[in-house]
């Protein structure tokens, strides 16, 4: 089944984006029925994998940022609960490293988290994002080094 | 593997590759997965037989307009009758700062919005595909009452941390279910009525 199949993907990529456990259970609602409304769409010229991803990035960019809630919830904090929080991402996770994701900004941890944890190279990701291929570039760059510094600490 | 594909660039320093390398693998390493803590299907489900077009002819449509609505209703008649039920209980029963216990448990009790969370979402999915029927003023009150109302029990919450036997901060808390309970009430009411009866 498609949501079973591929609910978890997507909700680890809405909860590191939105650093919240219930926004992320909306976010992954939101996603679902978005790709059942736009199924039909889905030509076959990519990877169904890619193409929900394309959902969910588009979902969590436009869904909050609609809602007013974009610098609210996307702006750099303190992160230090956000492991703790996140069962699935403590347990026998890298919970430093979950934490200076949650750290960067929100371009930033985006592309970090398409580029480095997803696989996607610069040119999907411009395409996912709608953003320049040399931007992508520029978020991952400043991305690791933020986080190599943050881990150094 | 997209992995592999990942260019080292000459300009980057010896250190500065072998931290990137470093960095690369524990991101590799981090779960591509996690699960939800609950069951997100059911919401979506109902969503999407809401957002199904409607049948083609004025009968059919208001037979399939109608029979969510009275699902629905079911669920926010229960939440508002219980959430009234609770909330009279207990802004008849003023918690006393001279029993932290008692307030520390009513706090609690209120708190626990899991039951609330799925109802709730069902009831503004069900909002979000009348939007079209309903007269944009309810529509547009009850989302931005409901987002105020969203904000001032997650300051309260926030405020408890600091102060768990706050006997004000348990009145305001009240307050705030009820506004709540009152809003999905009204929605309740809109998302049922004939559409004669919005005029």
């Amino acid at each position: 089944m498609l949501y079973r199949a591929n609910v978890g993907r997507v909700h680890a990529l809405c909860l590191r984006m939105a650093r919240d456990r219930s926004e992320a259970d909306e976010l992954t609602q939101e996603t679902f029925v978005r790709v059942w409304e736009r199924l039909g769409s889905f030509r076959g010229d990519s990877a169904f994998s890619t193409w929900l991803h394309r959902v969910t990035v588009n979902v969590v960019i436009a869904g909050l940022r609609s809602r007013g809630r974009w610098r609210e919830r996307f702006a750099p904090v303190e992160a230090e609960d956000f492991g703790a929080a996140v069962p699935a991402f403590s347990a026998g996770g890298d919970l430093d490293l979950e934490r200076a994701i949650a750290r960067l900004s929100p371009q930033a941890r985006l592309v970090f988290l398409l580029h480095d944890v997803e696989g996607y190279q610069h040119g999907e990701i411009a395409e996912l994002t709608g953003i320049a291929v040399g931007t992508s570039k520029a978020h991952l760059h400043r991305a690791r080094g933020l986080l190599r510094e943050d881990l150094s600490r | 593997m997209k992995w592999l594909l990942w260019r080292r660039t000459p300009e980057i320093p010896p250190e500065e590759r072998a931290a990137n390398d470093a960095l690369l693998a524990r991101a590799r390493a981090l779960p591509r997965e996690a699960e939800p803590q609950r069951d997100l299907w059911l919401g979506i489900r109902n969503r999407i037989e809401l957002t199904r077009p409607p049948e083609p002819t004025p009968a059919r449509v208001w037979r399939t307009r109608v029979s969510v609505p009275v699902w629905a209703a079911g669920a926010a008649a229960l939440l508002v009758l219980a959430t009234s039920v609770g909330t009279g209980w207990w802004l008849s029963r003023p918690p006393s700062l001279d029993d932290p216990v008692a307030v520390r448990a009513l706090a609690d009790s209120l708190r626990d919005r899991d039951g609330m969370t799925g109802t709730r979402e069902n009831l503004l999915a069900l909002l979000g595909a009348r939007r079209d029927q309903l007269p944009p003023e309810v529509v547009a009150a009850v989302e931005k009452n409901l987002a105020e109302i969203d904000r001032a029990i997650a300051e309260i919450h926030l405020a408890f941390e600091e102060h768990p036997n706050n006997a004000a901060l348990q009145f305001l808390l009240a307050e705030a279910y009820r506004r709540e309970a009152d809003m999905l009430q009204q929605l309740e009411w809109w998302t049922t009525q004939e559409p004669e009866a919005h005029s």
